[in-house]
């Protein structure tokens, strides 16, 4: 189920999602064309509604478990950072050791030995890990060590590693390739700082190097999204990885972007190359979109679409200062729109059986 | 199979962090011990904690900083010490090449850039949380480091009668 608004019904191979409200009318007009009873329609929409309650709840918890995660683990941090020095070298030696690995072993005892995953099993499983970092700094801060931020990034981030096949959760492996993605640019940015290089190959290689880490996801999320274990996984690498480089490209749109690369002042235009890497952004926007939609990735779908509305949203407060100039857009803008919807209604049955074949294909 | 995988990461992680206090207490149990003088420059918060940034008087001793700028490349530079009669070093000698180092003297490794003589991995000495403005206050302070391989690490802060703070 992809949220507590969204029911799918499994009819041969098609697979229909439908908002809640919808399923409700559904179900109400069989019981006006005598489909079903009164009562079996009164069945139908109390079960609707304890559904839905039980998806919006255990959605709820699972916010509030990470966030309780997420504090505890910086609780712990902050106070070995507010240095307490009640206790010796010894017993924060001690400290720095059991930080991760009592948590960890406790997600694991539960989840492999005593075989419940629970909640508290995964809070416990991001708590140690997000304590590997913490046990790193206590560390240094004990040796009075420089905070060598690359250094702390790339341990946390290969100790973790590990852990992503030992509890194979999604969890393990947004940490760890969110990690791995801040020591890949940190150690980047340190690199382009040593060997003092000029803005503008900076600038590319920086974005180069981003959108590569976004395609590395996105094709190593396809590769283990076929196993049942680690298809949650797969999911959240392609979906991060396409929003990367979404992100990225929707950066690259602005024509301060194209000046940088260029080395132009403030008062030199770039249009040509804006223009381009416009059109750019546009066609991954709409690829992006197609691919979403075939994957039944409605949510992130209608992310791509609120995307766009953003970024014509700024397009016209950036570029357009005239009703004259307004007016073009929006005529243009307008036909655009119109010409794309009358296309999709005219081969709405070509996409359909397209879509359902790719699904046969699929599974 | 998984037990195994669980088991190596375990191990992994203790190895690491096992290695990196040993490599330090290494230093500070075997290495030589000696006395800078410094100033404090100013606290800072961090994630890591509150903590002092040290400057060193032989950091900007006239005989280093020319040794520092005879090569325009920012890299190691290799400074020789010698106690004088209240067990405060000072500069012998200074060099950027490693092959010059003898250990049977007492050398100090610091790091040149853009001109500048740094020793990175004594610049910063971390205090308990709402401390550092004190100690910034401070003049004449000094510090006990233990050198090992011209590895330094910071032992304790002294003041100016060479007590430990």
């Amino acid at each position: 189920m992809n949220n507590s608004a969204c029911r799918r019904f499994v009819e041969g191979d098609t697979i229909l999602v439908m908002k809640q409200k919808d399923i409700k009318a559904l179900v109400e007009s069989w019981c006006t064309t005598g489909v079903i009873t009164n009562e079996q329609q009164a069945y139908m929409l109390r079960s609707i509604d304890d559904y839905s309650s039980e998806a919006s709840s255990g959605r709820f918890i699972t916010s509030i478990l990470y966030i309780g995660a997420g504090a505890l683990s910086l609780g712990f941090l902050l106070v070995i950072a507010s240095n307490w020095e009640y206790f010796g070298t010894t017993f924060k030696m001690i400290l720095a050791m059991l930080l991760p690995v009592v948590p960890l072993t406790f997600a694991y005892w539960r989840q492999e030995i005593n075989g419940r995953t629970s909640m508290l099993t995964q809070a416990a499983n991001v708590c140690g890990v997000a304590l590997i970092g913490g046990s790193l700094a206590l560390v240094d801060q004990v040796y009075h060590l420089p905070p060598d931020m690359q250094r702390l990034v790339w341990l946390w981030a290969l100790l973790s590693a590990p852990f992503v096949f030992v509890f194979r959760s999604a969890a393990n492996v947004c940490l760890t390739v969110l990690l791995l993605g801040v020591a890949v640019l940190y150690s980047l940015f340190t690199y382009l700082d040593a060997v003092s290089i000029d803005e503008q190959t900076g600038i590319i290689l920086v974005t180069a190097v981003t959108l590569l880490y976004a395609a590395c996801m996105y094709a190593l999320g396809g590769v283990i999204r076929i196993s049942a274990v680690w298809d949650m996984s797969g999911r959240f690498l392609r979906l991060g990885g396409a929003g990367i480089a979404l992100t990225v490209f929707f950066v690259t749109t602005f024509e301060f972007y194209a000046r940088a690369i260029m080395g132009y002042s403030y008062d030199e235009s770039a249009l040509p190359l804006s223009l381009v890497f416009n059109f750019i952004f546009v066609c991954f926007l709409v690829y992006a979109l197609l691919r979403a939609i075939r994957y039944e990735e409605y949510q992130f779908a209608f992310s791509i679409v609120r995307l766009f509305g953003m970024y014509l949203l700024v397009k016209y407060v950036t570029l357009f200062y005239g009703m004259l100039d307004t007016g073009l857009f929006f005529i243009g803008g307008g036909i655009l729109f119109i010409a794309g919807a009358l296309l999709l209604e005219k081969k709405k049955k070509y996409l359909i059986s397209y879509m359902q074949g790719s699904r046969s294909f699929n599974s | 199979m998984r037990h195994y995988i669980f088991a190596g990461a375990l191990v992994l992680l203790l190895g690491t962090m096992g290695y990196q206090i040993y490599y330090n207490e290494h230093i500070l149990t075997v290495g030589e011990t000696t006395v800078l003088e410094t100033r404090p420059v100013d606290p800072r918060d961090l994630l890591r904690g509150e903590y002092v940034i040290l400057r060193y008087a032989i950091e900007t001793d006239e005989l280093v900083v020319a040794v520092a700028r005879e090569v325009v490349v920012d890299g190691p530079i290799f400074i020789q010490l010698a106690e004088d009669n209240r067990g405060v070093a000072y500069v012998v000698s200074a060099t950027r090449d490693a092959a010059a180092v003898s250990p049977r003297e007492s050398w100090i490794e610091g790091t040149v850039e853009d001109g500048r003589v740094r020793l990175y991995d004594i610049e910063q000495y971390y205090v308990p949380e709402g401390t550092g403005g004190d100690i910034e206050q401070m003049r004449g302070l000094y510090v006990e480091i233990a050198l090992y391989n011209q590895q330094p690490r910071v032992v304790r802060l002294l003041d100016t009668n060479l007590a430990p703070l």
